[in-house]
């Protein structure tokens, strides 16, 4: 560490939102051996729109790989759930958002619960690495493995606490997460933004088919991400990221008139 | 790169493989079939049997488009997607900018296996377009936004005035469509792009409320204005309306449909 002030520690972060956006709350979810620190800077743009903004710490994350072992994929669910129901019950309208995993579980919380939109950052549907098919046998021969890792990664660096390997059980409750978010995918009803980035190294195309396949919504909003990697909110398009799930969230709040509606539509 | 335009229809057969596939193209408001041309021949290069016709006033002179009703648009649209329904399985409606409202607008009233649009306009929000009915007969014409293209040395060499009868025809035909927009039942998707100094957000306001019985799916495209087909998103919405297509004519070809059905029956 030099003399500069300290990196901020992996912690939640809530806002409970100002002027005509309080009572329109979203809840963001972190990724896989993130932290909220990986989308901290979407969570702030949020609440300086006046948006209530709640992002939990999942269970296993923020402290050591050796913690993440230890959870199983329901508890990572369970714990965004709560922040959500939370969250859901101080405003009128909530929204679901996450980054890859993060992605994920709000997609399964949108199943599951009458959520007015779901924005996901790369969300995870499947693996690049064929592998994971057996990796529920897999991990009782192998402990861990090296995290994936993108090269020439051009977005900023957290510091989510120790998680220089990946325990093969985690990945097992992953892919587990993954198939039982798969089954639920018919059940979202709300209207969905998915960002995908150009160069994503660890969520593969196959995620994005899945979902366009699967997804109940009647509406489906895709923006691609240029410039940027797997973990987007904190890479170059990030300004763009954060501006369409503003729109997102003001198009598709009722109480809200979208910017230049018409006002005698016939 | 000098751009001659080439006004005239495009019409390719189908020479691919699996369900027969078509796909009618429609070019935008004072444009021609030269803005959404290479879209058309990439779509024919995929395999789809394709009809790109010029709609009756366009690719001519403005004082031609002034003589023409929306129903004639509609008419030569209309046609091109009963010549397709006649060779193919599935047929697919496209469009750019009033294009987009036609293509939607035959979705509503003829079968279709999905739509692709680019930028679809359905609502004009210039102040004067209720008064066009009556401004018609003391102003004949008013300046064009034409050229709405980010990627420099593009022309889609559209008219550079808009008639304004033909605008209030315009007008007639967006509220007639968004009128029918809950008719539509195949999938839509919407590439729209995040700067379009021609179709405001109100367009797509009214395709959302509007679509109540049809999938929606929308691709934004960050690097085009409004023709995007022209534009540096073009290579997207080409690959992606190919892969649309596919998916589309996959789900509703009567071929295809007794084989997923016997596979759910295996299950």
């Amino acid at each position: 560490m030099t003399e500069s002030s300290t990196p901020p520690a992996p912690a939640a972060f809530s806002y409970p939102g100002h002027g005509p956006n309080a009572r329109t709350g979203v809840a963001i979810c972190h990724g896989f051996t993130g932290s909220p620190l990986s989308v901290l800077p979407w969570a702030r743009h949020l609440a300086a729109q006046g948006f209530a903004v709640s992002v939990p710490l999942l269970p296993g994350h923020g402290t050591r790989w050796q913690d993440l072992a230890r959870q199983g994929w329901q508890d990572w669910y369970t714990s965004f759930e709560t922040a959500y129901l939370d969250l859901a019950a101080r405003t009128d309208d909530c929204y679901v958002a996450g980054l890859s995993m993060g992605g994920t579980i709000a997609l399964r919380t949108a199943a599951r619960h009458g959520v007015a939109g779901v924005a996901a950052v790369n969300p995870g549907l499947s693996f690049y690495d064929r592998r994971v098919r057996i990796v529920g046998l897999l991990k009782y021969f192998q402990r861990t493995t090296a995290p994936l890792q993108e090269e020439n990664s051009t977005a900023a660096i957290t510091d989510d606490g120790d998680y220089s390997l990946t325990p093969l059980a985690a990945v097992h409750q992953l892919r587990r997460l993954f198939a039982a978010t798969l089954r639920d995918l018919p059940a979202v009803r709300a209207p969905a933004l998915v960002f995908k980035s150009a160069t994503d190294a660890v969520v593969p195309p196959s995620s994005l088919a899945l979902l366009r396949g699967r997804l109940g919504s009647r509406e489906l909003t895709v923006v691609p991400l240029p410039r940027s990697g797997h973990v987007a909110t904190l890479d170059a398009d990030a300004p763009l990221l954060f501006e369409e799930s503003v729109r997102f969230f003001l198009q598709h709040t009722p109480a809200i008139s979208p910017p230049r509606a018409p006002t005698e539509t016939p | 790169m000098s751009i001659l335009p080439d006004h005239s229809p495009f019409s390719s057969p189908f020479t691919g493989t699996g369900p027969r596939t078509g796909v009618v193209v429609s070019h935008g408001f004072t444009g021609s079939p030269h803005g959404v041309r290479d879209w058309a021949s990439s779509l024919a290069s995929a395999g789809f049997a394709v009809r790109l016709p010029l709609l009756p006033g366009h690719g001519t002179s403005w004082q031609e488009l002034a003589k023409t009703r929306w129903q004639d648009w509609h008419a030569a649209l209309d046609a091109a997607y009963l010549e397709l329904a006649e060779e193919c399985d599935a047929v697919v409606m496209a469009g750019l900018s009033m294009g987009g409202a036609l293509a939607l607008r035959i979705a509503a009233t003829r079968p279709v296996a999905g739509v692709v649009v680019v930028n679809p306009g359905l609502v004009i929000d210039d102040l004067r377009a209720p008064l066009a009915g009556i401004l018609k007969f003391v102003l004949k014409s008013t300046p064009a936004i034409a050229n709405d293209i980010l990627k420099p040395g593009m022309d889609e060499c559209a008219y550079p005035r808009t008639p304004v009868a033909a605008a209030h025809e315009l007008n007639k035909m967006f509220k007639d469509t968004v009128r029918l927009l809950p008719r539509v039942t195949a999938p839509v998707r919407v590439y729209r792009s995040t700067v379009d100094h021609v179709v405001s957000e109100s367009s797509m306001v009214a395709l959302r409320q509007g679509l109540t019985n049809a999938p929606l799916e929308v691709i934004r495209l960050k690097n085009s204005y409004h023709v995007a087909t022209m534009d540096n998103d073009a290579p997207e919405i080409f690959r992606g309306t190919a892969e649309f297509v596919r998916s589309v004519a996959a789900a509703a070809s009567p071929d295809a449909a007794p084989a997923s059905r016997k596979d759910t029956a295996n299950d």
